[in-house]
């Protein structure tokens, strides 16, 4: 789905012929300087032809967006450095400072080789982008890097959103989780996401209210305190987000009498049908 | 050709940028004999002095600095005394800070805090899945945390979660047949933990994984009730044995146990 350039918002497109998370490193950097406000990041790695980029830079153009780019091939580097001024872009190459920097002080010319930056596997690579990248997303400026989730788990309180969203990123997959409170409107980008990646979790209001009093007990509250564990309040919590999911289009699993990881061999299941 | 320097100079923790110096650094055969990372550096004094240093054998200085006049203090400095000089992602904070029509967070404080953090659970997770499902236990001293527990207690997901709030977390299975391994002996009970469930509730995860796995339950000894609460009483001896904080994880969310958990580590 193409996604429009929100208003207000500035668009931080980066690229790179290698896949590596030092531009997720750097990403994450500027972001933070900028409190996560106003800013979206678009990664795009392992570009390596000028079709691809030119068609990434095409996308660029249309968002009005700041490119970052640090490729290892100089020929592609210089095609998109000279594609960008072309198409009038900003953009800016934090590598480049550096290789020319390192080719002066060291006397001899790069490698180019994606080879040479991480001498570990491609599955514990995808591991560790996928954890990162799960990471990033439950850390509340979530919003933002929606859309580059394999999958999105939506769900009220307590039900296990976020120990899924580290299984499933400790299998690859790149989960974002996003709850479903009455009184929070749920972030607009969640409804720019395929229904086929978004999945919803809901669970009995019966083990619902069990495992809130338990929490509320080990708060030192009684249950009667709050109205957390109430069964309306619950009811209407699991009615609200039913609604939610149902408008999304969402897959939806009853986790009650279920272990995360049966529920994530379901969803990675799924996954792989809908990759087909 | 002699050995070089690499001068990181941050106003936070300079992981990013020491990141992507190695990653610039692997595209070139000359090995950097040294390299000085110096964090939360503020001020002009502070500067002068690691250039100081810096121009004492052949360096390169490379910057992740949001105040521009400290930027542009060290690249005039690094320009007088010859000394090649990156403003790795200045120009970035610069074009921001107009479109965005505000100015970014200085280092101090909260926006340390977070950098920290953020390498801090990166590093965590990575120990996690090296240390998952009792991989790796020659790395079990440099965990925060040991999870054992029987099969289908959740010890990944748990250990994962962990991992995620910047704890080192490690999970080993107790099998009936397999002797947990040695090391565990030598690593202090208050970082041990075990998770035990109700012989009930994990014969019917059991029973669920199985059917899922397109198995029949009955025939099989995993989800037979005996042979559990057998494996639970054999787990629950060895985990007393090694002094081991006990949760009980039956009608239990993850967040739940990882929650007091994280308060046991986080009062330490």
């Amino acid at each position: 789905m193409e996604r429009s350039a929100i208003p207000g918002v500035c668009e931080l497109f980066f690229l790179s012929d290698w896949l590596g998370e030092e531009l997720d490193f750097a990403a994450s950097w500027i972001t933070r300087r900028f409190e996560k406000i106003d800013i979206e990041t678009s990664r795009f790695g392992s570009l390596r032809t000028v079709d691809a980029i030119s068609e990434v830079l095409q996308k660029a153009a249309s968002m009005d967006a700041f490119v970052l780019h640090g490729f290892l091939s100089a020929e592609l580097r210089r095609f998109t450095t000279e594609r960008c001024a072309d198409m009038e872009l900003d953009a800016y190459d934090p590598f480049l400072p550096l290789f020319s920097g390192l080719s002066d002080v060291a006397g001899e010319t790069m490698k180019e080789d994606p080879g040479r930056l991480h001498p570990m596997d491609n599955d514990y690579f995808k591991r560790v982008k996928a954890i990162e990248y799960t990471i990033a997303a439950d850390d509340g400026g979530n919003s933002s890097i929606l859309k580059e989730a394999d999958v999105v788990i939506v769900g009220i309180s307590r039900t296990g959103k976020s120990p899924l969203c580290m299984y499933l990123a400790h299998k690859g997959i790149k989960a974002a989780n996003i709850p479903l409170v009455p009184e929070i409107e749920p972030p607009v980008q969640l409804f720019q996401i395929e229904p086929s990646r978004i999945i919803g979790l809901t669970r009995s209001t019966l083990s619902l209210e069990h495992i809130r009093a338990a929490r509320m007990h080990m708060m030192g509250l009684g249950p009667d305190e709050s109205k957390y564990v109430k069964y309306e309040r619950i009811l209407r919590e699991i009615d609200y987000a039913s609604g939610i999911m149902e408008s999304l289009g969402a897959v939806v699993f009853d986790v009650t009498s279920r272990a995360i990881e049966e529920t994530a061999h379901e969803i990675l299941k799924l996954l792989r049908h809908g990759t087909q | 050709m002699e050995s070089l320097n690499l001068f990181i100079v941050s106003d936070s923790t300079g992981e990013t940028a020491e990141h992507m110096a190695l990653a610039a650094i692997s595209q070139f055969d000359t090995t950097f004999s040294n390299i000085y990372r110096y964090r939360y550096v503020e001020g002009e004094a502070k500067i002068e002095e690691i250039l100081a240093r810096a121009a004492l054998a052949p360096s390169m200085v490379v910057c992740t600095l949001v105040d521009k006049k400290s930027r542009a203090f060290l690249a005039e400095r690094c320009a007088r005394r010859d000394i090649p000089f990156v403003d790795l992602l200045g120009p970035v904070i610069d074009v921001l800070e107009v479109r965005l029509g505000r100015a970014p967070l200085q280092a101090p404080g909260l926006l340390r805090k977070l950098d920290e953090d953020y390498f801090q659970r990166i590093k965590a997770v990575e120990f996690a899945i090296q240390c998952d499902d009792g991989r790796s236990t020659e790395s079990l001293p440099e965990a925060d945390l040991v999870i054992l527990g029987v099969s289908r207690t959740g010890k990944t997901p748990l250990s994962m979660y962990i991992a995620n709030k910047g704890f080192r977390a490690a999970n080993i299975p107790l099998i009936p047949e397999v002797d947990p391994p040695d090391i565990l002996k030598s690593i202090p009970s208050s970082k041990i933990v075990g998770l035990i469930i109700s012989g009930e509730r994990l014969s019917q995860i059991r029973h669920e994984r199985l059917r899922l796995l397109g198995l029949e339950p009955k025939a099989s000894a995993y989800a037979n009730r005996e042979r559990i609460e057998r494996e639970l009483l054999a787990a629950r001896s060895y985990l007393e044995s090694l002094g081991a904080r006990i949760y009980d994880v039956t009608d239990r969310a993850v967040e739940e146990t990882a929650q007091e958990i994280l308060d046991f580590l986080r009062s330490k």
